[in-house]
C-alpha cells in the first residue's frame, strides 16, 4: 500500500467514524424522543370505504378516547380530503388516520412535523401533539391528477379545554362554510 | 474511432437535442407557479410539461448521455473498435423508438402521470412502453459493456483493467441491477392494467418494486461526472489521480450500496413497518462513504495539480489550478453543489429531519441541485472534452464554454436556494398554481418569483451550450485523443476484486435478498387484498365501458 | 505469473473480508431496527418477537378500526366494485333503447332536448347514470317521480339504460381526459366562473370542476357537464350546497357546493350549461 492509499484509508476512517455518529444519533433519538416512521401496516378496501367500516362518513372526524387522547379520521380523494375542516385540541396526544378512496394523495400540516403518504389499500397513521393553537393549513403533497392543486383542506387546534366533550362516538368536525 | 465517434455523437445529439425544449419547459413551469403570469396558463398542460420534462431529463438525456460516454470510453481506453458495434446501433435505434413513443404520447395529452408513474393512475399504454423500449434497448449497451471489458481482461491476462472503463462497466452493473426494479413495476403491476388484463393495481407493491429504481438510477446518473472527476480531471488540471487503487473501491461501493437503500423514499409511506425502513436508511449513510472519499481523492488530485503548478502555502495551490479549462472550472463549480446538495441529502435520508419536508419543494430543490448542478454540469464539462475527439475539429470556444459554466451554476443556485427555503416553510410540490392570498402561501411568492430568473437564466445557459456544441461541429479540424489521468502510483498488479464484478455482484444480490426479500415479498404472500383499481388519465372517444355489439340483435 | 513477483493482495482475503462486512452489516441493521427499536415504541412495551412484529408491520393496531362509531350514515349504495363495473359494462344496449322510451316523455327523444330543469341523458356517462338509478330505487337521491319510474327497474335493466343512452350523441360530450390546453386558465383568469371551473380555488379547497366533469379531466361517476341544461345544474348544486341531495360518495360535491356563494353557483352553471 503506498502513501497515497494509506491516507485515503485514514480518512475513510474518519468519515466512517463520522456516520457512525450520526446514525447513533438517530438510533438514539428514535429511543428518546419516539421520532420514528409510523409502522403499522393496515390494509383496507378503498373500494367501499363509504359503505362500512371504519371510514363511513359518520365516524369521519374527530373523536375522543377512553385514554383522553383525539382520533381523526378523514378520507383523501381526487380532489379534497373528506372532512376538509378538522378541529383538534392542543396538548393532547392526537393521532391521524387517512385513508385513500381512490389513488396516492399525501398529508401534510404546514409548519409541523406530520407528514405522511396516503397510499389505497392501506390506512396511514400519523401521532403527534400540538403545542401550538392555530390553524394549519393541510395540503395534499402528492401528485393525484389534474386536481391536485386545488386539494388543500385545514386543522383548526384549540385549546385543550375548548375542546368540548363528546363521548364515544361523538365525532367533530367544524364549520367552515 | 469512425466508427464510434459517429455512434456517440448520436447518442449525445439525442440527449442534448432533448434537453435544451426541455429547459424551455421548466422554465416556463416556473413561471406557471410564480406570482407572474405565464402564457398557456392551463394546469392540464402544467402537468403535462412536468411529465414531458422528467421524462426527458430523468430517463431521455441520462440514458442517452451514458450510453455515449461509456461508448467513447470503452473504445479510448481499449485502444481498438468497440466489438458488437452494430449491436450498439441497434440498442440505440431501440431507445429512439422508445422515446419518440414516449414523447408524442406525453404531448397529446394521455400519459400525465409525471415521470414516476404514480400507479393507480393508469397512462396511455403506449407511454409505458416507450420507456420500456428506451430502458430495454439501454440493455443493449449494458451488455457491450460487460463484454468489451471481459475481451480487454482475456487479452491483457492479469493485467488492471483500465480505470476508466473499469468505472463504466461498474455503472453498466448498476444500470442493469436498478432498472431491474421499473421493469418488474412495468410487467408486473402496470401492464396487466395498461393491455386490460386487470382492473387492478397494487399501489404499495409498485411503489416498492419502484424505489429500487429511483436511488440507484441517480447514481447511475452520476456516475459519468465522477469518472471524469477521476479519470479526465487530473490530466486536464495538469496533475494526477492520487490512488487508483482507492477510485475503484469507491466505484465498487458504489454498485454495492446505492441498491439497497431506496425504501428511504418510502419513510412516510404506510405500507412497511419501521424495521426495514431502518435497515435501509442505515444502508444509506454507507452510499455517503464513497462521495466522501471522492471529494477527499479529488481536492488531493488537484493539489497534486497546484502544487506542480508552483502553488505555495496551505491554499496557494487553488488559485494556480487552470481554472480557464473547462473540465476544472466544472469541477469546482459541481464540488460547491454537491457540499451543498448533499448537506440536503444527508437531512432527507434522517427520519425525523425528513418528516418535515417530505414531499415539499425541498425534495424537488435538493435533486434539481444535485442532479440538474452537480452532475449535469459535469456533463456539459464531458461534452466539451468529447467533442474534439469525437467531431475531429477544435472547441468554440473554450471562453464561451466558461459563461455556460458559470451562468449554469448561477442560474441553479438561483433557481434552488429559494426552492430549499420554500421547502422548508411548507410548499407541497407539484402544484400547477398557488393562491398566494393565503397566508401560508404568501410566505413563498417573493420565493417562487426568485426561482423564475433562475430558470430563465438556466434557458440561456442552455441555449449557450447549443450553441457551443453546433458550431463546434464546424470548427478547426484538429487531432485529439482522449488522455485519461495517471495516478501517482499507477498499479502494475491488482487483486482480481478489484479487477472485476463477480464478488461484488454477489454480495449485491446478498444485500437486495436482504433488504427488499420481505418488503416485496410481504404484498404477494403476507398481507390481505388491498389493490385499488386503475384510474386511466385519459380514455378513448367512444363511450367507455361499452360492451362489444349486443350478440342478440 | 511471473514467479518473482511479489504475491499481490490475495482474491480470497477480500472476498472474506467482504462478506463478512456484509453479514456484520446485515446483522447489525437487523438487530438495531427490529429488536432494539422495536422494542422500545412510545406507548406499549413489547417482547423480542413483538418487536419484531411490529418491525415488518405485522401487528397493527386494530382498536381504531373497531372502536365504537356513531351510526353509520351511508351516501350511496353504490361502490365502484369490480362486480359493479361488471355489470354496467354488460348494460345491452338495444334493451336500453326499448326501455328509454318511456323516458322520452321528460328527457327527450333519445336523450337530447329535455324539458327545461330537466337533465339531458344523451351521452351521459354509463357509471354516472347507473349510479343516478341506483340511488333513486334506494332512496339515497330523493325526487317524487324518479324514486318510483327506478324502482321499477331492475338492476341489469338501469344497466341497459345506461349503456343506451351513453351512446346518443348530439347531447354531452364523451369525456376524454384530453383537451387542448389554453391559456386563462389559472387563477388569473378575469371571470370567476372561468377560475373555478379551470383552476378551482386552493383556498377554499375547491377542485376545478373541469378536472372531474371536462372537458379537461374525467372521473369515474362524475358526469359531462358540458352542454348540460343549466336550470337542471343550477337546482342541484344548489340541492348539495343545502345537503338536500347527498348522495355524493365521500362529500366530494357537498363540500364544493357549500363553499361556493349563490352567485358562483349560478355562473358555474351558466357557464356549462345550454342557454
Amino acid at each position: 500500500m503506498d502513501a497515497a492509499e494509506r491516507t485515503e484509508w485514514h480518512w475513510m476512517a474518519a468519515m466512517l467514524a463520522l456516520l457512525g455518529v450520526m446514525m447513533t444519533v438517530i438510533v438514539v433519538t428514535s429511543l428518546a424522543h419516539a421520532l420514528r416512521p409510523p409502522s403499522n401496516v393496515e390494509t383496507i378496501d378503498p373500494d367501499t370505504l363509504h359503505l362500512a367500516g371504519e371510514f363511513v362518513d359518520s365516524n369521519l372526524g374527530s373523536a375522543r378516547e377512553a385514554d383522553g387522547s383525539v382520533t381523526v379520521r378523514l378520507i383523501a380523494q381526487q380532489y379534497s380530503f373528506a372532512p376538509d375542516c378538522l378541529t383538534v385540541p392542543a396538548d393532547t396526544p392526537v393521532r391521524f388516520r387517512i385513508t385513500s378512496a381512490d389513488v396516492v394523495h399525501g398529508f401534510l400540516l404546514i409548519d409541523t412535523n406530520v407528514n405522511t403518504m396516503v397510499v389505497p389499500g392501506f390506512v396511514a397513521e400519523v401521532r403527534t401533539r400540538f403545542t401550538r393553537p392555530g390553524e394549519y393549513a393541510l395540503p395534499c403533497h402528492e401528485f393525484c391528477g389534474l386536481g391536485h392543486h386545488a386539494m388543500w383542506a385545514h386543522v383548526t387546534v384549540i385549546p385543550r379545554d375548548q375542546f368540548p366533550e363528546l363521548g364515544a362516538t361523538g365525532r367533530l368536525r367544524c364549520a367552515r362554510h | 474511432m469512425r466508427g464510434i465517434s459517429r455512434l456517440a455523437l448520436a447518442h449525445f445529439a439525442v440527449a442534448f437535442g432533448l434537453f435544451l425544449p426541455s429547459v424551455l419547459l421548466g422554465a416556463w413551469q416556473m413561471l406557471m407557479r410564480s406570482t407572474l403570469s405565464a402564457p398557456l396558463d392551463d394546469p392540464g398542460l402544467y402537468y403535462l410539461s412536468v411529465t414531458l420534462h422528467g421524462t426527458v431529463m430523468a430517463y431521455v438525456l441520462t440514458t442517452f448521455f451514458v450510453m455515449g460516454f461509456g461508448y467513447a470510453v470503452a473504445t479510448s481506453t481499449m485502444g481498438r473498435s468497440l466489438r458488437g458495434l452494430s449491436f450498439a446501433w441497434a440498442g440505440f435505434g431501440i431507445c429512439v423508438v422508445g422515446t419518440l413513443i414516449a414523447a408524442a404520447t406525453i404531448v397529446s395529452g394521455r400519459a400525465s402521470v409525471l415521470y414516476t408513474f404514480y400507479p393507480p393512475l393508469l397512462a396511455s399504454r403506449w407511454y409505458y412502453a416507450g420507456v420500456f423500449l428506451l430502458v430495454g434497448g439501454s440493455m443493449t449497451w449494458v451488455v457491450l459493456m460487460i463484454v468489451n471489458m471481459l475481451a480487454w481482461k482475456r487479452e491483457h491476462r492479469g493485467q488492471p483493467v483500465p480505470l476508466a472503463m473499469f468505472a463504466v462497466t461498474a455503472t453498466a452493473y448498476l444500470w442493469a441491477w436498478s432498472a431491474s426494479g421499473v421493469a418488474a413495476e412495468l410487467i408486473g403491476v402496470v401492464a396487466p392494467a395498461a393491455f386490460g388484463i386487470t382492473t387492478r393495481m397494487d399501489a404499495g407493491l409498485a411503489r416498492t418494486l419502484f424505489s429500487v429504481t429511483l436511488h440507484s438510477i441517480v447514481y447511475f446518473w452520476l456516475m459519468p461526472a465522477y469518472i471524469a472527476f477521476y479519470t479526465l480531471l487530473p490530466t486536464a488540471a495538469g496533475g494526477r489521480l492520487f490512488s487508483d487503487r482507492m477510485a475503484r473501491l469507491v466505484f465498487i461501493m458504489f454498485l454495492v450500496f446505492s441498491l439497497p437503500v431506496g425504501m428511504h423514499h418510502l419513510f412516510a409511506d404506510p405500507e412497511h413497518g419501521e424495521g426495514f425502513k431502518f435497515l435501509q436508511g442505515f444502508f444509506t449513510f454507507f452510499v455517503v462513504l464513497p462521495t466522501l472519499m471522492t471529494v477527499f481523492s479529488i481536492c488531493a488530485s488537484l493539489e497534486i495539480a497546484g502544487r506542480l503548478r508552483g502553488g505555495r502555502g496551505w491554499l496557494g495551490w487553488i488559485a494556480v489550478l487552470p481554472w480557464g479549462e473547462p473540465m476544472v472550472l466544472a469541477t469546482g463549480l459541481s464540488l460547491l453543489m454537491l457540499g451543498l446538495g448533499g448537506l440536503g441529502g444527508l437531512i432527507n435520508m434522517s427520519y425525523a429531519m425528513n418528516s418535515m419536508i417530505h414531499n415539499t419543494s425541498w425534495v424537488t430543490a435538493h435533486f434539481h441541485l444535485i442532479f440538474g448542478g452537480a452532475v449535469v454540469i459535469m456533463y456539459f464539462a464531458i461534452a466539451y472534452e468529447l467533442w474534439p475527439v469525437l467531431t475531429g475539429r477544435a472547441l468554440r470556444s473554450p471562453r464561451l464554454a466558461r459563461w455556460q459554466l458559470w451562468s449554469w451554476f448561477a442560474g441553479m443556485l438561483i433557481v434552488t436556494i429559494p426552492w430549499h427555503i420554500a421547502g422548508l416553510l411548507g410548499q407541497p410540490r407539484r402544484m400547477a398554481l398557488f393562491d398566494y392570498r393565503m397566508p401560508q402561501v404568501a410566505r413563498w411568492a417573493a420565493l417562487d418569483d426568485i426561482s423564475v430568473f433562475g430558470g430563465v437564466l438556466l434557458l440561456v445557459s442552455a441555449l449557450l451550450l447549443a450553441v457551443i456544441l453546433l458550431r463546434s461541429l464546424v470548427g478547426v479540424r484538429t487531432e485529439s485523443s482522449l488522455h485519461f489521468s495517471l495516478a501517482l502510483h499507477p498499479p502494475t498488479r491488482i487483486a482480481p476484486a478489484l479487477n472485476g464484478f463477480a464478488l461484488w455482484n454477489g454480495i449485491v444480490l446478498a444485500l437486495m435478498i436482504a433488504a427488499y426479500g420481505y418488503p416485496i415479498g410481504q404484498f404477494l404472500w403476507v398481507l390481505k387484498p388491498h389493490s385499488a383499481p386503475a384510474y386511466p388519465v385519459s380514455r378513448p372517444s367512444l363511450p367507455p365501458d361499452f360492451p362489444a355489439r349486443d350478440p342478440h340483435q | 505469473m511471473n514467479p518473482d513477483e511479489k504475491p499481490i493482495a490475495s482474491d480470497k482475503s477480500w472476498r472474506s473480508r467482504s462478506w463478512l462486512a456484509l453479514a456484520a452489516l446485515v446483522a447489525l441493521s437487523f438487530v438495531l431496527g427490529f429488536v432494539v427499536l422495536g422494542a422500545a415504541p412510545g406507548d406499549t412495551p413489547l417482547g423480542f418477537w413483538g418487536a419484531i412484529c411490529r418491525g415488518l408491520g405485522l401487528a397493527p393496531d386494530r382498536a381504531a378500526a373497531r372502536a365504537a362509531a356513531p351510526v353509520a350514515v351511508v351516501p350511496s349504495l353504490v361502490a365502484w366494485t369490480p362486480a359493479t363495473l361488471a355489470t354496467i359494462a354488460l348494460g345491452r344496449e338495444s334493451r336500453g333503447e326499448f326501455i328509454a322510451l318511456n323516458c322520452s316523455v321528460c328527457h327527450g327523444e333519445r336523450g337530447v332536448n329535455s324539458a327545461p330543469g330537466i337533465p339531458m341523458l344523451a351521452g351521459m356517462d354509463a357509471p354516472a347514470l347507473y349510479k343516478q338509478l341506483a340511488d333513486f330505487r334506494s332512496g339515497k337521491r330523493s325526487s317524487g317521480v324518479m324514486h318510483g319510474i327506478a324502482l321499477a327497474l331492475s338492476d341489469q335493466a338501469a344497466a341497459d339504460v345506461a349503456a343506451y343512452y351513453a351512446r346518443q350523441s348530439g347531447g354531452l360530450p364523451v369525456l376524454t381526459g384530453v383537451s387542448v390546453p389554453s391559456g386563462g386558465h389559472g387563477l388569473q383568469a378575469l371571470d370567476s366562473a372561468t377560475r373555478l371551473v379551470f383552476a378551482g380555488d386552493p383556498a377554499r379547497g375547491i377542485a376545478a370542476c373541469a378536472a372531474c366533469h371536462g372537458p379537461d379531466g374525467y372521473k369515474l361517476g362524475a358526469p359531462a357537464l358540458m352542454s348540460q341544461d343549466s336550470g337542471y345544474l343550477q337546482i342541484q348544486v344548489a340541492a348539495f350546497a343545502q345537503g338536500s341531495r347527498h348522495n355524493d360518495i365521500n362529500e366530494q360535491m357537498r363540500s364544493i357546493a357549500m363553499a361556493l356563494t349563490d352567485a358562483e353557483r349560478l355562473d358555474v352553471a351558466r357557464l356549462y350549461g345550454r342557454r
